[in-house]
């Protein structure tokens, strides 16, 4: 094999293994090979970011970027929303498993652990509805829960409303984010937020459906809400949830990496 | 089956509720709103019209990604022109000490889409596919009707130039 066989050969492993395309045993074998081979262990990394800048690249905006305008043009715009369907924006977003082919959660092998063997199991179950971010990443208190509340600790944003952070764990852009949950007046709320500069900011919230999480829990699949935001951590590409000790290192610098 | 309505009307929710992910790989695929909302409506109306050629039980989705990606071939058929070429030497040297520079006067993210500009148009469609949306090389395979083998090589040679325009970098 010459050199050039020899680093197309390189380039087919490493994009195979950011694809999640090898077995458990290739990839753990990929890995160990890594561990003594610096050369590829610095491609492997800064295709990895490349990735993810590509795919921050290419983030839709709010709404998809579909305007009112643009679904009108497309011969949308009279379609009626369904029942579990919220307008956001100009757009109506629906759920996302009406999508027969939206992308499996696609993690590095490292981190495909506990959280992606409880989502795996996660089925579409009851009405939801994924609904832009409320404003309640501008409140204050829900800003200083985010910033203090270990997961599974409830603190009260307000006399009618609970914020439980429910688990922690990086997204492949780096950011540091949690999934919480919001109880209050209605059937209650589950949401993910990442921590942007100084603010939370929220990406998804996922609105009615079961019990939020007591105190001291932390949630698995058996979640009724879990299926729908399984396309948020898919495309945060989530990692695996923070333990305690790195969370609350994390709460004591101000999710500072 | 279809109601009553027209087998169109039928699937109108469903194309809406992926219209994000539609639009994001005609973006990814045109590198521009005006292009990519023309791509996106013709890919739509393709659709709709042609709707009795998509078999129920298989992917909406995957059908529509291979409208968009064969009515953006046509179109650059049509132009006459092929996807911007770019020599993996020149792409190196575009980086380095110059690359930060050039990283520094624009912001990373339009590097980035400048980057995806610059690969051929056979790369870009896979990237869009795998990276950007997420679709596995089996997917992928089936969207393009290419070998899995074309497509995981394609995919490394394009991640090798993203590499090399982005950082500069080479085994």
């Amino acid at each position: 094999m010459n050199g050039a066989d020899e680093m197309n050969r390189d380039h087919e492993r490493v994009s195979a293994y950011l694809d999640g395309t090898m077995n458990p045993e290739e990839a753990a074998a990929f890995e160990q090979e890594i561990e003594g081979n610096p050369e590829l262990a610095a491609i492997v990394e800064r295709w990895q970011g490349n990735d993810a800048l590509l795919q921050r690249a290419f983030d839709a905006p709010e709404g998809g970027g579909i305007s009112d305008a643009l679904l009108g043009r497309l011969g949308l715009a009279e379609t009626g929303a369904a029942d579990n369907v919220v307008v956001f924006d100009s757009f109506r977003k629906q759920d996302a498993a009406q999508n027969d082919n939206v992308a499996p959660p696609k993690w590095r092998w490292p981190l495909v652990g506990s959280i992606a063997a409880s989502l795996v199991v996660a089925v579409t179950v009851g009405s939801f509805w994924i609904a832009k971010p409320s404003g309640i990443a501008g409140e204050a208190a829900f800003q200083t829960a985010m910033n203090g509340s270990a997961s599974g600790v409830t603190v009260a944003l307000s006399e009618a409303q609970m914020l439980t952070p429910v688990l922690s764990f990086e997204a492949k852009d780096g950011r540091l984010c949690r999934e919480f949950a919001v109880e209050g007046h209605e059937a209650g709320n589950q949401g993910i937020a990442c921590k942007s500069g100084n603010q939370w900011t929220v990406e998804a919230l996922v609105k009615g459906g079961g019990a939020l999480p007591s105190n001291g829990e932390i949630r698995t699949a058996g979640g009724k809400n879990i299926a729908s935001l399984d396309a948020v951590y898919s495309r945060l590409g989530a990692s695996d949830p923070l333990n305690a000790q790195k969370e609350n290192t994390y709460i004591t610098n101000g999710w500072k990496k | 089956m279809h109601s009553s309505n027209g087998p169109g009307e039928d699937v109108k929710p469903r194309i809406i509720a992926f219209l994000p992910r539609l639009r994001r790989f005609c973006m990814a695929l045109t590198g521009s709103n005006d292009q990519c909302d023309d791509l996106l409506q013709e890919t739509v109306e393709r659709a709709l019209t042609r709707i009795e050629q998509w078999q129920a039980g298989t992917s909406l989705e995957s059908w529509m990604f291979r409208i968009a990606q064969n009515l953006h071939i046509d179109r650059i058929r049509a132009q006459g022109r092929r996807g911007v070429q770019v020599d993996l030497d020149a792409l190196a040297d575009m980086s380095g000490d110059d690359g930060r520079t050039i990283t520094e006067a624009r912001s990373e993210l339009a590097h980035a889409q400048a980057a995806m500009a610059a690969l051929p148009d056979e790369q870009r469609i896979l990237l869009a596919l795998v990276v950007i949306d997420g679709r596995s090389y089996k997917e992928a395979a089936e969207i393009l009707e290419l070998p899995i083998g074309t497509v995981m090589s394609r995919i490394s040679r394009a991640r090798h130039a993203i590499d090399l325009y982005l950082n500069g970098k080479a085994l």
